[in-house]
């Protein structure tokens, strides 16, 4: 009988082992890193009290960067699940092309987020970029939008990329629960007098609730952490008006060479994703997790 | 600083990774490839191009060499300036380095200190250094040793627009900053023409600002050699900077937008009338508009030249598997041979005194006008630190240049800033 009980351990052991030593081991030595007084090549030497965090706290940038955060965060993640509930209905659809359709909203996907953020960094630029040369057309005047060199379009224009990256995975999940909503349930609905609409608000929500929470969380953690679109496109400017967690932190480690307060950082983040995450899980999805 | 033990060399790979985790895969690592065990030695030699011709030059010179010294290889590999600084530092704390790479020498003091890299002396020839001059070898010479090679050479000189300077009038170069707005309002027609496009995104923000900093007798360090951002003269320049855009209006409204790139392609497409720049934009400026281009000393506040120089350098790594070979095809890189095609291909000085002489560059008239900048040029500060100045800065510059924040606010802050990160 031992044995049988055994059996579940040994069988998840691997696995086990090599997430605590890829992750768990590291995430350990963040933590006593942000309590300890690091060297600039990011070795420990000596425990420092929560000095860490205060120095992270007396910079000034730094509560800004918590608002910028969210505002990237919530900017990406209420508009791409909107567009991505409304691109999956379409794509559950049975159309001429739907195959092609659902191909093209899942390339950007695909391809790196880098290369992504190249491009329409060259799209939106002031001078030479498509961008403004398309909206000069529409317009009928000339349009000299500094799209990224302007605090706040800058921020709007990252969240815009980020919004485009996030729609394939997206869509792909709530296609998935789409797919899982029984014909039957829809049909019944609709000889009970309910519209479109109705069926969607009391049918097809209620029963992809449970995808839709998990996408939201997933697309929460990684955005939040998100570094290579708003590196790329604009480094964090104009004079740090984009600058967000990832960002901040990576400044912090590699131009400051203050390992100790990167670790601090790092730690309050993680912290504060684990709250979000659990403070969610209570609230939109008891059921789900 | 003495370097920790092993035990503590692998927190800081552990603490590196996960910070990488956090990040969110920002750059992938591209650890060289070792030896294949073949007897064979090979040299690791990272540059950093500054055209897409640039490793093709040092291929050339690597084909020669391994052909002249069989069973040694030398892999290139050719980085950007863009994420050198970080690229340098994470080879220094994983231990995992090539044999040699470029960088700019502001990152010396700090590389040193991190106990990364090893001086050349031991592996030098006699002699060797002779063929720089001396002004160019101080900065690079620490303690007596010498942690770094002279590799590119720079200064910044005021190219501007003959045929629009000779329509408004303007018959010399503008030398003070008054002459400068008078000479700008007069030759611009904006919004198609402006006098010149201010730089204000990434790093030019800061090597645009170094010029008006110069010229108003201003630095980046006080007398006593610490960091003094926010000096009356640096103030003053920055006020003088921000006034072109705003009160002037001699230059696009929207500076923060402005790169290098934008700002040669407003120049030579007639759209700028100036533009402060380096000489390696010479050819492509020539070949569009050789004859409505000259070149002076960028104009300064009391109308004294106050040049920039840049130079960039080789260093070796405290754990280069093979230094000597990897410096023997240093020495071998710096043979007149391959000198004089690299820095004609690449429009730069020449760091060595017998290839300067070449008629290549002595009858150059254009590229005269830069080498006759030196004697009284200065160069960004070698001190422990630089990355945060340069970063800090940039961010004052752009906030006074988007009007948050006055110059007097804007570099307070960054001074404040700097002060309280200092190590």
């Amino acid at each position: 009988m031992a044995r049988h009980r055994l059996a579940p351990y040994a069988a998840v052991a691997p696995a086990a082992v090599l997430l605590l030593a890829a992750f768990g081991l590291p995430l350990a030595q963040v933590f006593v890193l942000a309590f300890s007084r690091a060297t600039r090549g990011g070795d420990p030497v000596g425990f420092d009290g929560i000095t860490n965090f205060l120095r992270l706290f007396a910079d000034p940038l730094f509560p800004r960067v918590i608002i910028q955060t969210g505002i990237w965060s919530v900017g990406i993640i209420v508009p791409a699940t909107i567009l991505s509930i409304a691109v999956a209905l379409a794509l559950n659809e049975r159309f001429p092309g739907r195959s092609v359709a659902r191909a093209i909203v899942f390339a950007p996907w695909a391809v790196s987020f880098v290369f992504v953020s190249i491009i329409w960094r060259l799209i939106l630029d002031r001078y030479f970029g498509h961008f403004n040369e398309l909206l000069s057309l529409l317009v009928g005047a000339p349009v000299t939008t500094a799209w990224l060199a302007e605090p706040t379009t800058a921020m709007i224009s990252v969240i815009w990329v980020g919004v485009t990256l996030t729609i394939p995975f997206t869509t792909i999940v709530l296609l998935a629960g789409l797919q899982a909503v029984p014909g039957e349930l829809l049909e019944a609905a609709s000889l009970d007098g309910a519209g479109s609409v109705a069926r969607f608000r009391y049918v097809t929500l209620p029963l992809i609730q449970p995808v839709l929470a998990v996408a939201t969380l997933v697309n929460l953690l990684y955005i939040f952490n998100s570094f290579p679109i708003i590196w790329t496109m604009t480094g964090g400017g104009p004079a740090n008006a984009t600058d967000t967690f990832a960002t901040y932190l990576y400044k912090i480690a590699f131009t400051d060479l203050d390992f100790g307060k990167a670790a601090a950082l790092s730690v309050l983040g993680f912290g504060l994703l684990i709250l979000i995450s659990v403070a969610y899980m209570r609230r939109t999805a008891k059921d789900v997790f | 600083m003495t370097r920790g033990s092993k035990h503590l060399r692998r927190w800081s790979t552990w603490s590196a990774l996960v910070l990488a985790f956090v990040v969110a895969g920002c750059t992938g690592g591209t650890a060289p490839p070792s030896d294949g065990g073949t007897g064979d030695v090979t040299v690791q030699f990272n540059i950093l191009g500054y055209s897409p011709n640039t490793p093709k030059l040092y291929q050339k010179a690597i084909d020669d060499f391994e052909a002249a010294n069989p069973g040694i290889k030398v892999v290139l590999s050719n980085g950007s300036w863009d994420s050198a600084h970080e690229k340098i530092l994470s080879w220094i704390n994983t231990g995992d380095s090539p044999d040699i790479t470029v960088l700019g020498p502001k990152w010396l003091p700090e590389l040193i200190d991190l106990d990364g890299l090893q001086p050349f002396d031991s592996y030098l020839s006699a002699g060797f250094t002779d063929n720089f001059s001396p002004s160019l070898m101080e900065p690079l010479t620490v303690d007596g040793k010498i942690y770094s090679i002279p590799e590119a050479l720079s200064t910044r000189m005021m190219y501007y627009r003959t045929d629009l300077f000779e329509a408004a009038g303007i018959t010399s170069p503008p030398k003070t900053w008054a002459e400068f707005v008078t000479a700008l309002k007069a030759a611009q027609t904006p919004p198609d023409v402006y006098g010149i496009a201010i730089q204000g995104a990434g790093d030019e923000s800061v090597w645009n600002y170094t010029y008006f900093m110069l010229g108003a007798g201003g630095y980046f360090t006080n007398e006593a050699g610490d960091w003094a951002i926010n000096q009356p003269a640096n103030v003053e320049a920055l006020q003088y900077e921000v006034d072109l855009v705003s009160k002037d209006k001699v230059s696009p409204p929207d500076p923060t937008a402005v790169d290098q790139d934008t700002v040669q392609a407003l120049f030579t497409s007639g759209k700028a009338a100036t533009y402060f720049g380096p000489p390696w934009t010479l050819p492509s400026i020539d070949a569009a508009i050789k004859d409505k281009v000259a070149i002076a000393p960028y104009p300064t506040k009391d109308g004294s030249p106050a040049p920039l120089y840049i130079q960039d350098s080789f260093v070796l790594f405290k754990n280069a598997k093979h230094p000597a070979e990897a410096t023997k095809f240093l020495e071998f890189w710096s043979q007149d041979k391959y000198q004089v095609e690299f820095n004609t291909v690449e429009s730069l000085i020449p760091v060595t005194t017998s290839a300067g002489a070449d008629p290549a560059f002595a009858d150059n008239a254009s590229l005269q006008a830069f080498v006759a900048a030196i004697p009284d040029a200065r160069s960004y500060p070698l001190k422990i630190g630089w990355e945060t100045v340069n970063v800090e800065l940039r961010n004052a510059i752009q906030a006074a240049l988007l009007g948050q924040k006055t110059p007097q606010q804007a570099l307070d802050d960054a001074q404040a800033a700097i002060d309280a990160k200092a190590p």
